[in-house]
């Protein structure tokens, strides 16, 4: 019952988010909210891989950050009216946000062939590393503003829809988040997930029975791949500004702990992983200054890093076994 | 159908097979026997791929399978029981029986559905919702043997088929392999129960130390009651 009513109660709250906003006189509390609907796109598909796939990736940010910088660069070149690759550029993000999508995925399936050779350990350490040489690809384009990143205009326009209205895309993005958490639902459900659990639980097992498990991880790995350079794509267009910090693994660290912080294996505890997380770093700060320590305001992880621990500690599937009990236990 | 030729395996530097060499033929139950560290489980791996063989060939239905992966092994048509049943613990029981399910296939006979499962274990269909965790180790190994069927196998290979199960689900068990032979299904099957295996068998294979050191009729097992106290301590 818990569990029917969870994803509805918060539907519900992020569509009053915006109102409530203006209605307490905060309106930038918006763009705070529009963060955390993108991260929580992000955080979804890496729990596909962790949760579903035990796979433990730890490069996440490297398709995230790739499908930033496949807006931000496609952006760049129609904006000083440079062809790409021969084609003319253009900002539409009818086209922009697909081809982000393609990049990534593509990306996920060179690095998750290569990374999913190994397993545990290694596989954690082969992602992180992948990442990485991305980060510091970027940071080496100069073309591209290399460490200082690439400036974009305006946001990717978009027929019917006023981009430049925060409301408006803050709803996009929570349309966004919805049609990535209905697709990964099915997806779980079916028999592609059944396998993917399956191997989770015992590859061997899987093998035997004639299930290819690369095929299937492999799988899984482009579409958690896509799915983080839509929320790339997506994060670039809300910052109007890509920087090799989006790839950098200190952004993975943050979306694998907004996983952990939701619950591993659920698809809705991730998105309140992303909420708390994200609330927290907004305003763990103002709570310090409140409380007259403005002192503590730049190291509001004092209180993040134990809370985190308590939380991993004493909540088997984190915050959203926490919040539903015994009805988080399966998918 | 099955021919293993010379097959020698390894568990790093220690050698478990010395040259196995037996064959399964098409509708056959054929059964392995041997004492507790003999080679048994290793010899199944092998054919699995599971540990692979390092000399040595496999061939299954016509197809070279000695170097094969596991997952190719399984389907060319082999259906694998592991040894303590090994089902999916948080994975339902039709989850467990779907996930892996190869309708498609090639088996031997008319294809396995649900319903052809459910009709031969009526518990399994009692329990469909329930974690496979959650089931008694005599609906574990009809969930294991159920989900190896789903995957049509024309031969069935099913390791300590009712070890540890109580002596009426015994029964069952080797009632509804009775029933699989009948149906065209070949099977190897490695257990103690030696009279359970000659009822079912049509040839029987003793391993001693990683080789094959006998094989003969079911009634030159029983023939023999001095074999069993040599090689199988009975």
């Amino acid at each position: 019952m818990r569990r029917r009513i969870f994803p509805l109660i918060g539907l519900a709250v992020f569509m009053m988010l915006p109102p409530l906003a203006t209605w307490i006189g905060e309106p930038y509390l918006v763009s705070t909210f529009t963060r955390i609907v993108i991260f929580a796109i992000a955080a979804v598909t890496l729990d596909l891989l962790i949760g579903f796939g035990g796979m433990v990736s730890f490069g996440h940010a490297a398709f995230f950050g790739l499908g930033a910088y496949v807006s931000g660069i496609i952006a760049h070149h129609a904006a000083e009216q440079i062809t790409l690759f021969g084609l003319p550029a253009t900002d539409q993000a009818l086209i922009i946000w697909p081809l982000a999508i393609l990049v990534s995925a593509a990306a996920a399936l060179v690095i998750g062939f290569l990374s999913l050779r190994t397993s545990g350990v290694h596989f954690i350490m082969i992602t992180l590393a992948f990442a990485q040489m991305l980060y510091f690809l970027f940071v080496s384009m100069e073309k591209y503003g290399g460490d200082d990143g690439l400036m974009m205009l305006e946001r990717n326009p978009l027929p019917g829809l006023d981009m430049s209205d925060d409301w408006s895309f803050y709803y996009l993005c929570l349309g966004l988040l919805a049609v990535v958490l209905f697709i990964l639902g099915r997806l779980i459900n079916a028999r592609f997930g059944m396998v993917l659990r399956s191997i989770k639980q015992s590859g061997p097992r899987a093998r035997s029975l004639g299930i290819s498990s690369l095929a299937y991880r492999l799988t899984a790995f482009c579409i958690a791949g896509a799915g983080a350079g839509l929320a790339g794509a997506l994060m670039a267009n809300h910052n109007g500004f890509v920087s090799p910090a989006l790839l950098h693994w200190t952004l993975s660290g943050d979306i694998l702990i907004m996983v952990v912080l939701g619950g591993i294996g659920t698809l809705y505890g991730p998105v309140l992983g992303a909420v708390i997380f994200l609330a927290l770093e907004e305003f763990l700060p103002l709570a310090f200054e409140g409380a007259g320590l403005p002192g503590f305001k730049e190291h509001w992880r004092v209180v993040f890093g134990p809370l985190l621990i308590v939380i991993v500690l004493f909540a088997k599937s984190g915050l959203y076994g926490f919040l539903l009990g015994k009805e988080a236990a399966d998918v | 159908m099955l021919q293993v030729e010379h097959i020698e395996t390894f568990y790093g530097q220690s050698q478990a097979l010395f040259g196995v060499s037996f064959s399964v033929e098409m509708g056959e139950a054929v059964t392995l026997m041997g004492r507790n560290g003999m080679g048994k489980t290793t010899t199944l791996r092998s054919v699995m791929g599971l540990t692979p063989a390092a000399a040595g060939h496999i061939r299954f239905a016509g197809r070279e399978l000695t170097a094969a992966a596991p997952h190719a092994i399984a389907r060319a048509g082999i259906g694998y029981v592991p040894e303590g049943r090994r089902i999916f613990p948080t994975l339902s029981v039709l989850e467990n029986l779907t996930a892996t399910a190869a309708p498609g296939r090639a088996g031997g006979g008319t294809g396995w559905t649900l319903q052809r499962v459910f009709d031969m274990f009526p518990k399994l269909k009692e329990r469909q919702r329930q974690m496979g965790a959650l089931l008694s180790g005599g609906e574990q190994q009809m969930l294991a043997i159920g989900r190896a069927l789903m995957t049509n196998p024309r031969l069935l290979i099913l390791d300590e088929a009712t070890e540890g199960l109580a002596p009426l689900v015994r029964r069952e068990i080797w009632n509804c392999l009775e029933a699989l032979k009948n149906d065209g299904l070949s099977i190897l099957v490695v257990d103690k129960n030696i009279d359970a295996l000659a009822r079912l068998a049509d040839r029987h294979l003793i391993m001693d130390k990683g080789r094959i050191v006998w094989s003969g009729t079911s009634e030159a097992l029983e023939a023999d009651p001095e074999l069993g106290r040599r090689l199988l301590g009975v």
